[in-house]
């Protein structure tokens, strides 16, 4: 593998998305190319970086109550917008 | 809030393995709880999403909350063959893109007043390396927000849910070479964002 095709297969690599073939042969060609180590490197802080400035947050309190209250209310089979109903 | 003495609906003969199914096809028969059951799984989820791809609190709840609203309305027409998931953040993707486009200018600024501290600020023993990182980390949340927004989409499905390229291109339904173009041309920008500072930083 070449290095620019191992580069053009970089993302897809950190991403586990090669096939087992490919997967090898960018893993083969890593240690022999420091440039290319360096380049993996690079992409894997930033890959770490950006998932660690989006942490899974908690909705916010009240959040489960306010959906249920814009739900139209169903009577029948059949759904009425809240604004129709006077409970 | 609930409709009280909504007929019990009984479970049915088998129930599905996926949980999400089971409330669903509960869903289907007027089972406001089972809804209630959806939402409750899936809202930290779907709030983290919207919430980091709009990069504003307010906006981000109401976004959320009417991902829900939409997907009640249109659980009738859910198929079992699907997952839940996926057809939720697509429904989330696309307010997204809809807000974006009534916006009609990029999106506001990052709120940062609630941005969460990474963990590795937060535990970092030297001050010096704390504030170091803490600063790349504004920065890099600033270069998330400036992307265009159809690949900041793709680059929260990736980096907070972790979604394959595969997962992705159906939520936001464009093909899989795209997605992959998209995520790419993200990074090149986040990179030379991160990049430029630390050369700043040097000089």
């Amino acid at each position: 593998m070449t290095c620019e095709e191992l580069r053009d297969n970089l993302d897809r690599y950190i991403d586990g998305e090669l096939d087992e073939r490919t997967r090898r042969r960018v893993e083969e060609h890593l240690p022999e190319c420091p440039a290319c180590a360096r380049e993996l490197k690079a992409l894997q802080q930033l890959a770490l970086a950006t998932a660690g400035v989006m942490p899974k947050v908690a909705a916010p309190n009240g959040f489960d109550a306010a959906v249920l209250s814009r739900l139209p209310v169903r009577r029948f089979g059949i759904s009425i917008p809240p604004w129709l109903t006077w409970s | 809030m609930f409709a009280m003495g909504l007929p019990t609906v009984s479970p049915p003969m088998s129930i599905p393995a996926d949980p999400d199914l089971h409330l669903i096809a509960r869903c289907k028969a007027g089972d406001q709880q089972a809804f209630a059951e959806l939402v409750a799984r899936h809202r930290d989820g779907v709030y983290s999403f919207v919430r980091h791809v709009v990069g504003h609190e307010a906006d981000a709840q109401d976004l959320a909350q009417e991902t829900f609203v939409r997907a009640y309305a249109a659980i009738g027409r859910f198929r079992p063959s699907a997952a839940f998931e996926p057809w939720l953040y697509t429904i989330a993707s696309n307010l997204c893109r809809s807000h974006f486009r009534k916006l009609r200018v990029r999106p506001r600024g990052l709120d940062l007043s609630h941005a969460v501290e990474s963990v590795a600020a937060t535990l970092a023993s030297d001050p010096a390396a704390a504030t170091l990182q803490r600063d790349q980390e504004r920065r890099l949340r600033a270069a998330i927000q400036a992307l265009p927004p159809e690949q900041r989409i793709i680059v929260v499905l990736r980096h907070l849910q972790s979604h394959s390229y595969q997962h992705i291109s159906e939520i936001v339904g464009l093909p899989v070479s795209t997605v992959e173009h998209r995520l790419r041309a993200a990074r090149k920008v986040l990179r030379a964002a991160l990049e430029e500072h630390a050369q700043g930083g040097n000089r």
